[in-house]
């Protein structure tokens, strides 16, 4: 008991700091790593409630990425709303998006759901690219850069962002709701056996998922102030998600985390040391992950934990 | 007035007829033995009961109102049906006292938090497996595997069980006690279809039997009836 509340302590006080740190870093650099690394945070939890928690692997969500980036810059841009309120009207539409495609395509079990999933995410690419009178086509729009601007604002809004999807996440994690998932992704017809609405489980896991990382695109609009097809609803997007979470560890709370800190660190120092090795040192990363711990960094800390753990009991008997 | 009552079932894959115009009925509080060579349409009535399979043609009434073949699987397992696997199906990667927990939480529509513990709790005493509630459901022999298979679907707190051969691949000595298990499973008010091969198993516990062959019920009645019917020995001994 005493050791769990010694870690919630940690993450009070990590979480302070990460509220704290604009206050004494004013390097703007810093504070633009800080905002993509809770963007990854989120997105990447996002695609963990469907991929990780439910086992229904998608190649596609760039495409609810998209969504919400696009809801938000043409909501902005042709309507005049106010960015912020767009943030859940972006998480909605692609919430409602991943519901009308998920109908047919839930039925789908395994490897079929998951190459599914990449016609959808292409085929939403192209869509975006060629609707030209709504989207801008396949140059994109261009949103209002204001004349005074700082970092620090998105700085914070992210980060509240980012936390109130990793409680989410949590909540998700230990709820009936959550339980239903995991086991959907352990036996799909034993969990229908047992009673477990599995269609309705599956696609209410899709429309979260679906919501946050819509969520996550929206945020990139405004922050960015351009968004173009080729870049929020690319194929590489999709497939980070997916790296990120077999990095930190797939259907874990803290994996999305690691995973997320790995990719930026990776894509920020070694890009810029090696430029074009980044890939190279991801992907060596990525095969010795897969065949030494399948269940990524949070699993090998699961592990040491377990171990320490051993190791202090044969001590005290 | 019959618990369940099947009429006129039928079930074609493709070409294959492997259940064909069945039709019976099940009395609340028996222990029905469901035997038959192998192949004969036995887990596939079993699918069709508890709606993996939707019947070709005919129907199947649980409780004079509830129409079977028309409900989605999870649905009839909140009214009251609940099954085990030939291949158990455990999930692999949650301990013993999840495994339970999802029965007992999803089994009915709307339970609480503090419910499904205790009901869990409870399964898991009468069925020996609480002291080992921690391990994980893939690090279990298949003894173990079968057990939990029972606890899980008496966990979503049945009124019709349908056990599919949980003794196969038992020794003497873990047959006696599923056997046991399954009898006070009944005692419980529970009522019970069995398939099983282990002769012993069935004939000591079923108060009535249907042999089934190609897809054809071909005798029914007491164990003693069964056993001495011609058309029988000739199904599983051939002519």
């Amino acid at each position: 008991m005493k050791s769990i509340s010694k870690l919630q302590g940690l993450y009070a006080v990590l979480v302070l700091l990460l509220f704290l740190l604009p206050l004494f870093v004013h390097n703007q650099y810093v504070i633009h790593l800080g905002i993509m690394t809770f963007l990854f945070i989120t997105i990447a939890i996002g695609w963990n409630i469907l991929g990780g928690y439910t086992g229904q692997i998608s190649f596609g969500h760039a495409s609810f990425f998209g969504i919400g980036a696009y809801t938000t810059a043409i909501l902005w841009l042709r309507l005049g709303m106010p960015p912020l309120l767009t943030i859940p009207l972006g998480g909605l539409l692609a919430a409602a998006f991943g519901v009308l495609w998920g109908y047919p395509l839930l039925r789908l079990r395994g490897y079929f759901f998951a190459i599914a999933t990449i016609g959808v995410g292409e085929a939403t690419r192209v869509l975006a690219s060629f609707w030209e009178s709504l989207t801008g086509g396949s140059s994109g729009l261009t949103l209002p850069v204001p004349k005074v601007f700082s970092k620090v604002p998105f700085y914070y809004e992210m980060l509240i962002i980012a936390f109130l999807v990793f409680l989410l996440s949590v909540w998700v994690y230990r709820s009936k709701f959550g339980l239903g998932l995991f086991a959907i992704k352990d036996d799909i017809d034993a969990s229908e056996t047992l009673g477990i609405n599995t269609p309705l489980y599956k696609i209410l896991a899709l429309a979260l998922s679906g919501f946050i990382v819509g969520v996550g695109g929206s945020f990139y609009a405004q922050y960015i102030f351009y968004v173009e097809p080729g870049d929020v609803f690319s194929f590489e997007k999709s497939v980070n998600l997916i790296l990120i979470n077999i990095v930190g560890g797939v259907g874990t709370i803290f994996g999305p985390i690691f995973g997320a800190l790995i990719f930026l660190v990776l894509q920020e120092f070694v890009l810029v040391l090696f430029p074009n090795l980044h890939l190279l040192v991801y992907g060596l990363l990525l095969v010795l992950i897969i065949i030494y711990q399948p269940n990524g960094l949070a699993g090998l800390i699961a592990y040491l934990k377990r171990k320490m753990a051993k190791k202090k009991h044969n001590r005290g008997t | 007035m019959a618990f369940l009552n099947v009429t006129n079932c039928t079930k074609n894959f493709g070409g294959l007829l492997a259940v064909n115009d069945v039709t019976f009925s099940v009395k609340q509080g028996e222990l029905l033995g469901l035997i038959g060579p192998n192949g004969a349409g036995k887990t596939t009535m079993f699918n069709m009961i508890s709606g993996v399979y939707k019947p070709t043609t005919g129907q199947i009434i649980y409780r004079e109102r509830y129409p079977i073949h028309a409900l989605n699987t999870h649905r009839i397992c909140h009214i009251g049906i609940a099954r085990t696997y030939q291949v158990v199906k455990p999930f692999l990667n949650m301990t013993i006292l999840k495994n339970v927990l999802v029965g007992a939480y999803f089994g009915k529509r709307g339970t609480l938090k503090k419910d499904a513990t205790r009901i869990a709790q409870e399964v898991l005493e009468f069925t020996g497996l609480w002291e080992r509630r921690d391990e994980i459901a893939g690090s279990l022999n298949v003894p173990s595997r079968k057990r939990l298979e029972i606890a899980r679907a008496l966990a979503t707190q049945p009124d019709l069980l349908l056990l599919d051969e949980v003794m196969a691949g038992l020794n003497p000595a873990e047959t006696q006690k599923t056997m046991e298990l399954v009898r006070q499973i009944q005692e419980r008010g529970i009522t019970i279809i069995m398939i099983e091969h282990v002769m012993q198993a069935v004939m000591g516990l079923s108060e009535r039997i249907i042999v089934l062959n190609y897809g054809e019920i071909i005798a029914e009645g007491t164990p003693q009836e069964v056993a001495n019917n011609p058309e029988v020995i000739k199904a599983y001994l051939g002519d």
